[in-house]
């Protein structure tokens, strides 16, 4: 065995920890290895020396510096035992957290367009005049997002307003709606502005169940009647609802005349109110002025006919599905007995109508 | 050299020091809550642990604060202590781990302490040995207090090989005992022992 293999191994032989074989090579070694053999007998001295080395004494406040740190300790409670004991605060602060966890995740899951969570395809455009400006509503326009009225820009140019169109698409296997903005016939100049209320638009989920009557759920033309439930946004919840619900009625241009009046008397035959004007300032600051409000009607009518109300209502024309604000079990009118009901009055025009955007 | 001869110090062979059975009785007491039972364990125990944590950290307050925290954590863990080895080999396997987090503390306080513009050389800090200068084995040589001589060269090793020297050629510990408490394979704490034991021994060449 060569000396630096010795070496190596001088721990090992010390300490017993080598093979029979091994020890017996090393100690064959350091007979004839002078040097390896002081080696071994200096490591065996360090070592002898270290076993015995004196036990050092611990100094006499340790044991009282040890009691005294336990006793803090059982004084003072560590953190995480201030944070969550005693159970009469943790449990209700827990069953808080719950509860706002899953208020929040119903907010934001309503506030979430529809299209999110359940794509559909766009719709198609059937006709559409050239060369005027048409706005395709996209699925999530359609899943009730608030539609994008022309630019005020746009209006002062043309002197027009635009009113929402609705168009069939021909998609196979599944119908859809189109709305395009086309400038509306015959209207004055200057209007526009006035003519815009703030009234959000409704929006729609895709799940759920319908609200309302079952005859205003059934759209007469046909289109898919897929269960959905229109809920407002959580600001809605968190608000107070000045303007009521949202009814959008839908009409053929031919019926449109006077549909107002129709819905006024069906409001006022059912023990309600109705107010069609508006108070703005519409001359300036500080000058305020009332102003007849068109294709909106807000009227004010008992709970106990608002079902009858919005019964009769779908008789009038056609609600489609996004056009009801959802079932909601908060209270939306002036009193508790009344509920305000903002009617928007939308066109849809049948091809070959004079005012249909194709037969300009 | 006969080599059926035991050999003097080997840490398979030999056992623990401290008596198992009394301590086992004092870690029953305890458990079923008699009162004096802990301060007993600690009256016990106390040297070694201190002269473990003087001799690892070279500062008497020190160790005496690292001594205190070893029993603190015992008091609160005693109740889970199933007896695999000895009390005293737990308690210094605990003490262990508190000496070598102290020592690390230093080096990260001592390293936050230097003036960003003090030369730095080529950015690796210079090796400060624990130990005081006059306190250099070779320099106790004429003194012979072979002691004191052990004693610094042992403050002179790094902290790692001091650990496993104090652990098993003090203290006792088996190799296995060695490699859980360091953390280490059985193999890798075999080669640092024996270079730790090595440097050692070259540390101590002028009085043995």
């Amino acid at each position: 065995m060569e000396c630096a293999r010795a070496w190596d191994l001088l721990s090992a032989y010390l300490d017993g920890d080598l093979p029979e074989r091994e020890r017996e090579g090393i100690a064959e070694h350091l007979r004839h290895c002078a040097r390896c053999a002081e080696e071994e007998r200096a490591l065996k001295e360090t070592l002898s020396l270290l076993k015995n080395l004196p036990p050092g004494a611990a100094p006499p406040g340790l044991l009282a510096g040890v009691r005294l740190r336990i006793e803090k300790e059982q004084a003072a409670p560590p953190l995480w035992k201030k944070l969550f004991l005693p159970a009469h605060i943790k449990i209700p602060l827990e069953a808080a957290a719950v509860v706002l966890v899953f208020l929040l995740a119903y907010g934001i899951r309503k506030e979430m367009p529809a299209s999110k969570v359940s794509p559909a395809p766009s719709a198609s455009v059937e006709r559409g005049t050239p060369g005027s400006r048409t706005d395709t509503r996209t699925d999530r326009q359609k899943a009730g997002a608030p539609v994008k009225r022309p630019p005020d820009a746009a209006d002062r140019e043309t002197g027009e307003k635009e009113a929402p169109r609705e168009i069939s698409s021909t998609m196979p296997g599944k119908k859809e709606r189109a709305v395009v903005f086309a400038p509306r016939p015959g209207k004055p100049a200057g209007q526009a502005k006035a003519e815009l209320p703030s009234v959000p638009a409704a929006r729609v989920s895709t799940e759920g169940g319908a609200i309302g009557p079952t005859s205003l759920r059934d759209s007469p033309a046909g289109e898919s009647t897929a269960p959905r439930v229109f809920a407002p946004p959580l600001s809605r919840l968190l608000r107070p609802m000045p303007s009521g619900r949202e009814v959008t009625i839908e009409v053929a241009s031919d019926d449109r005349t006077g549909l107002e009046d129709r819905i006024a008397v069906l409001a006022l035959r059912l023990g309600g109110t109705v107010r069609r004007e508006e108070t703005g300032a519409a001359g300036g600051v500080g000058a305020e002025e009332t102003f007849p409000l068109r294709e909106i009607v807000r009227v004010h009518v008992p709970v106990d006919t608002a079902g009858a109300f919005l019964e009769e209502l779908g008789k009038l024309g056609t609600i489609p599905p996004e056009g009801m604000t959802g079932k909601v079990e908060f209270h939306a009118g002036p009193s508790l007995d009344t509920v305000a009901y903002t009617v928007r009055i939308r066109v849809r025009h049948t091809p070959g109508s004079p005012s249909s955007p194709a037969s300009r | 050299m006969d080599s059926a001869a035991p050999p003097p110090c080997s840490p398979k062979n030999r056992a623990s020091e401290a008596g198992t059975r009394p301590v086992d009785l004092l870690v029953e007491a305890f458990r079923e809550g008699k009162p004096g039972a802990f301060d007993a364990i600690v009256r016990a125990h106390q040297d070694r642990v201190y002269a473990f944590c003087t001799r690892m950290l070279s500062d008497r307050e020190d160790a005496q604060d690292v001594a205190q925290e070893v029993f603190l954590s015992a008091y609160r863990n005693l109740t889970g202590f199933r007896g695999e080895a000895s009390l005293s080999t737990w308690l210094l396997r605990i003490a262990a781990n508190r000496c070598l987090n102290r020592i690390r503390q230093r080096t990260a306080r001592a390293a936050r302490e230097v003036l960003p513009d003090e030369p730095q050389g080529d950015g690796v800090a210079p090796f400060q040995p624990p130990g005081r200068e006059e306190d250099r084995p070779d320099r106790m040589v004429e003194t012979r207090e072979t002691g004191k001589i052990l004693e610094a060269a042992i403050a002179r090793l790094d902290e790692d090989s001091r650990l496993l020297v104090l652990l098993s050629d003090v203290e006792g510990f088996t190799y296995e005992e060695l490699a859980a408490a360091a953390g280490l394979p059985l193999g890798t704490v075999k080669s640092k022992l024996h270079r730790a034991r090595m440097a050692l021994r070259r540390m101590l060449a002028p009085v043995v």
